[in-house]
């Protein structure tokens, strides 16, 4: 089902501006699924050998669901947030319902089912990864964003930047630095349940 | 850690990153300026920064966009069921035949974003290499093929288990248990490296446990396949487990097969001690190099109870040096075998040179000389690896020349495995391989030459191409001319780095390494005055280096040995042919005994084995210029070093011990005293039987023990105790015609048998069965005469023969004869002349001969009556007598003489008989 530009707009308005922060849950599920459709069109356009461009992903995403002539720049790089912090929560969320479900034993993988419709697993703990980035967050705000951005809307350096207002050197920076700090954690925590 | 300490740790940990990594460590403890607080979360960043290598960098939408293909999608012949995991090259599904559900495989699709043609192309072309891998081992390779939008893919065996260290952990194994497992990991791994695979990642995660306790192999090659040589892929895998990577990995140059035994030996080392080899602090990749390179790891006897041998196993495994490791896994394994059933393992002992007597060595000229000849690696399949791997040398850049023409030089240098040494086509693919590095040697030493680094690499491969083209184990396929142009071009460039470099040692050291390496193939070859050349060129420049205060204890030794050498070119110990000067020989091995004799001497069991040979070779030569005390005195002190080497375990010592004996045996013979000589010859026969009944095919063994039979039923006879003598000389005759009748008619087989005639025909003579003696005189010589056909410049050959015909013209002569007689003394001089040729009067054995010879014709004269002719043959027999300074009752070959003595009596008796006649006496 296409997704009404407009109500996108609205929804991405009234959140940006803070009018209706509950716009932020209806936002979610068409963005993401939008993410998708942009996402399976794009690799079915892949020639071989090009390598595809997320950024471009979330950009094009963006163009189609939101309606250029009604929102600023920063709403843009809102949206761009958004959609980042979108699917960190949504991947989240899922895996901790997968965790309850198997009830012990072995790391939570996620496995995207249809009804979000992205094939595939990530095999990570994205639960421990979530946490740890909340510490980061406590730390370093702006890192968490930037580990946000690149990790799970999976930004370029230089968007990364232009979307928080920084320049890209800071950014390179701080993301080096918060991968080592995450990694050590994650590291020290084993990545296990408990 | 307040906000502000953090922001610094921030920008440090940046900082740091972008300077080079030799400034890293400086800049850190600058900038933290004394905070520990700082310093040490900035040190634990950084190492971790490195341990994480490409974490997080893909992004969650990148991942999900990458598994495009869908539970149900179907690839080829299989149906997709579901993804197993994500590795660093791509994806692996379980999936089933569509023909048939029950057959489950494991299908790989590679990442998206490489480069796909280069990878399509490699794929087609090895996989079939892959498939042929064909072990309960290793998980197979299936088939194969390409998705639709052209991303490459393999169908695998399924595999289902536990990384092998956590198998070993959940189910408790004992060290046995381990080290059996691992035995099975090596023949895996041997499997493949006999089919030219290298894994190049091996590591406890791609070998995982069935539930059964099957240890399989996954991913064998296919890191070969997915990851080009690149700058880039190769900087990511090497930073990616760091803790596994070898060396050579390390610094960026291309792998084989003895990477893959490094990476054995970590993973032996983690299966036994639970424990990672190497730890890293602050992880820049200059401590990376550093720690991998340079450091050795902590001993696992060190972290858990574990026997010494382990220890020995496992570091040998993982040497820094390729050249140091196993040669191969099943070398590995035997090795772990060997700890198994408490035997010495090799990695502890020093492989010592094998001694054979000198009766022995005369006769296997062929498969003895040369020091370290290596064999290198071809078979048809190589080919093809090697032009893809020569081709991408040569489109590296020149900053990466040296760890080319070392890796090229290195990758020559494997053992060669049996079967590969047995492919079919193995012969015209190794002479293509080695045209192909001497093209690529020849072209890279033409354009940059003048490059004193990149020289000496050059040299060291020009050397092992040569090793490669004269190695002695293919005889008859070696090209030895080649080889010697290999050897020169080598020395060429280390002349010009000694002469650039005069103060340099090591290129001095070099170039007489090479005049020695030339000198032993020219040996082998036969060409003595050309192999005496380089020898003495090697000594002028030992000589000079040990002029120079600077010298080592190497040098010592280097040039013991190259007395030893010369020494043994002109005794023709162990060669094929001799120069014939036993004082010369004498006076350079008494040289090399010195120098390895003087002060600080060196009590090592090693050292004192080295000088005990050399007291051997001494030993000989004086016993052939009859100098029988000293002799016998330097023989019985080599005696108390053999026993101390069969104490320390080492059992192949004992041959050492009877060959002595031998010697001993023969010194006492030779000079005339039997009754001394039998009870060594019977100790040396007892430890030759004992050493051959532990190792029955053992030619060497056989031939040392027909020997002892030989010798010690000769000594019988010269005591009177003919039949006693005869029976045992029999027992030996028996032995060696069996061998040869089982088509193994060896030079040294043959030897052996000429030598059993030759001196039981002396003992029937004695006895007056002068037809036996005939006979079998007969026999020796046929023998004899197709050997000095087969080898015309080998003068103890011809010697043999002449020494034959010696004494076949004496019965011949005894019987009456005469015209027979002559001939058979003519032909013994003719054989022996130009040995003893004047102005080279240096062979005792050459001298014996002919001593004997013109006794024969004056004994032919005088018969008939021509007593004047008579009277010149006997003088000149005096003649050459009187050069002779110590005669002996036997040859020093054992054969028996005339001796001066009887040419003097009838010398004496014709003069008197001419005196009377009225003729004076000259």
């Amino acid at each position: 089902m296409p997704s009404d530009p407009k109500d996108v707009t609205t929804l991405l308005l009234d959140w940006s501006s803070g009018t209706n922060p509950a716009a932020l849950e209806q936002l979610m599920p068409l963005v993401y699924s939008e993410l998708r459709r942009v996402a399976a069109r794009q690799f079915r356009r892949e020639t071989p050998g090009n390598t595809l461009q997320s950024t471009a992903l979330v950009h094009e995403a963006y163009l189609k669901l939101v309606d250029q002539h009604r929102v600023q720049w920063q709403d843009r790089d809102h949206f761009f947030a958004v959609a980042a912090q979108m699917i960190r929560r949504i991947l989240v969320t899922k895996a901790r319902e997968r965790k309850a479900e198997k009830r012990g034993g072995g790391q939570a993988k996620l496995l995207f089912d249809d009804a979000i419709g992205l094939p595939g697993r990530v095999d990570m703990d994205l639960i421990a990864l979530d946490d740890a980035i909340a510490g980061l967050a406590k730390t370093d705000e702006q890192q968490a964003r930037i580990v946000e951005l690149r990790f799970f809307a999976g930004l370029s350096i230089e968007a990364t930047a232009k979307t928080l207002g920084i320049s890209p050197a800071t950014v390179k920076r701080d993301w080096i630095v918060a991968k080592a700090w995450l990694f050590r954690e994650l590291s020290r925590g084993g990545g296990r349940d408990d | 850690m307040t906000t502000e300490n953090w922001q610094q740790v921030k920008r440090i940990v940046g900082e740091c990153l972008e300077r080079p990594a030799s400034e890293r460590k400086a800049y850190i403890a600058e900038a933290c300026g004394g905070n520990l607080e700082i310093a040490e979360e900035v040190a634990s960043l950084i190492a971790s920064s490195f341990e994480a290598g490409d974490f997080l960098e893909t992004s969650v939408v990148e991942q999900a966009e990458s598994e495009d293909l869908l539970p149900g999608q179907q690839l080829g012949s299989y149906q997709l069921v579901e993804l197993i995991g994500h590795g660093g090259m791509g994806s692996v599904y379980r999936a089933a035949r569509t023909s048939d559900f029950r057959k489950e495989v494991a299908v790989k699709v590679v990442k998206r974003g490489m480069d796909t043609e280069f990878i399509l192309e490699r794929f087609r072309q090895e996989r079939q290499i892959l498939a042929a891998l064909d072990h309960p081992n290793i998980a197979r390779l299936l088939d194969g093929g390409a998705t639709s939008d052209g991303r490459p893919y393999i169908v695998m065996e399924l595999v289902t288990g536990q990384p092998i260290t956590e198998y070993s952990t959940a189910h408790r194994l004992t060290v046995e248990e381990k080290l059996r497992l691992f035995q099975t990991v090596c023949s895996a791994v041997q499997h493949a490296h006999q089919n030219l695979v290298v894994h190049r990642d091996l590591k406890a995660s791609n070998i995982l446990v069935t539930a059964e306790g099957v240890p399989k192999l996954l991913d064998f090659g296919i890191a070969k396949l997915v990851a080009p040589d690149s700058q880039r892929t190769a900087a990511i895998f090497r930073l990616m487990t760091p803790e596994c990577a070898s060396p050579e990995q390390v610094r960026g140059e291309p792998l084989n097969t003895l990477s893959d035994i490094y990476s054995l030996g970590v993973l032996l080392y983690e299966l036994l001690t639970e424990a990672k080899p190497h730890q890293f602090t602050t992880g820049d990749s200059a401590e990376i190099q550093r720690v991998i390179c340079d450091q050795e790891p902590k001993k696992p006897s060190a972290i858990r109870p574990l026997a010494g041998d382990l220890d020995n196993i496992v570091l040998k495994a993982m040497h820094k040096d390729p050249l140091h490791r196993y040669s191969s896994a099943a070398q590995l394994s035997e090795d772990i075998g060997r700890y198994l059933s408490g035997q010495p393992v090799i990695a502890r002992r020093d492989t010592l040179r094998y001694r054979a007597s000198k009766f022995v060595r005369r006769h296997l000229a062929a498969t003895v000389a040369a020091a370290a000849i290596f064999v290198s690696l071809a078979g048809g399949l190589g080919v093809s690896l090697w032009e893809a791997h020569l081709a991408r040398m040569q489109r590296e850049r020149a900053d990466r020349r040296f760890a080319d023409v070392r890796q090229l030089a290195n990758s020559l240098l494997f053992d060669l495995h049996d079967a590969i040494k047995d492919l079919p086509g193995a012969t015209p693919a190794r002479k293509v391989i080695v045209d192909r590095a001497l093209k690529y040697l020849d072209r890279l030493a033409h354009e940059e030459g003048r490059d004193p680094g990149l020289a000496e690499e050059l040299a060291a491969a020009y050397i092992k191409v040569g090793d490669v083209q004269g190695g002695p184990n293919y005889t008859n396929l070696g090209d030895r001319t080649g080889a010697l142009a290999s050897y020169q071009k080598a020395l060429q460039i280390r002349q010009a780095l000694a002469a650039a470099n005069p103060a340099d040692l090591q290129a001095r050291r070099g170039a007489a390494r090479v005049y020695r390496r030339i000198a032993n193939l020219q040996m082998f070859l036969g060409n003595l005055a050309e192999a005496q050349n380089s020898a003495r060129q090697a000594l002028g420049i030992d000589q000079a280096i040990i002029g120079d205060p600077r010298h080592s204890s190497e040098d010592e030794k280097s040039l013991a040995r190259n007395y030893e050498l010369i020494g043994d070119l002109l005794s023709g110990n162990g060669t094929s042919g001799s120069l014939n000067d036993d004082r010369g020989a004498l006076e350079n091995h008494r040289k090399a005994l010195e120098i390895s004799s003087a002060e600080p001497l060196d009590n090592s069991l090693l050292a004192r084995y080295v000088r005990a040979v050399f007291q051997e070779k001494v030993a000989d030569d004086l016993t052939r210029l009859g100098e029988r005390e000293e002799a016998l005195r330097l023989l019985e002190s080599a005696q108390p070093v053999f026993e101390a080497r069969v104490a320390s375990g080492d059992s192949t010592a004992r041959t050492d011990i009877a060959l002595l004996q031998y010697r001993i045996g023969d010194t006492l013979l030779i000079t005339g005293d039997a009754a001394a000589a039998l009870p060594h010859y019977r100790t040396a026969l007892e430890l030759s039987l004992l050493q051959l009944a532990q190792d029955p095919q053992n030619a060497h063994l056989q031939l040392t023990a027909v020997q002892g039979y030989t010798v010690a039923g000769f000594a019988l006879t010269r005591l009177g105790r003919l039949a006693e003598g005869l029976a045992s000389m029999q027992t030996g005759e028996r032995i060696i015609r069996s061998e040869i009748a089982k088509a193994k008619e060896t030079g040294a087989n043959q030897g052996a048998l000429a030598l059993i005639l030759i001196l039981s025909a002396e003992a029937y003579r004695t006895s007056g069965d002068k037809n036996q003696a005939l006979v079998r005189g007969n026999q020796a010589a046929d023998i004899f005469q197709s050997m000095v056909k087969a080898e015309p410049r080998d003068a103890a050959s011809r010697l043999n023969l002449a020494a034959c015909w010696n004494f076949l013209g004496r019965i011949w002569l005894e019987q009456g004869t005469a015209d027979r007689a002559r001939k058979a003394f003519q032909d013994a001089l003719n054989l022996a002349e130009p040995s003893g040729a004047p102005g080279g009067w240096r062979s005792e054995a050459a001298k014996y001969v002919l001593a004997d010879g013109y006794a024969g014709l004056g004994g032919v004269a005088s018969r008939s009556g021509s007593l004047s002719e008579a009277q010149s043959w006997y003088q000149q027999s005096i003649s050459v007598w009187e050069r002779v300074a110590h005669p002996c009752p036997l040859r020093p070959d054992t054969f028996p003489t005339l001796g001066p003595t009887p040419v003097r009596a009838e010398l004496d008796r014709i003069n008197s008989t001419l005196a009377r006649q009225g003729l004076h006496p000259r």
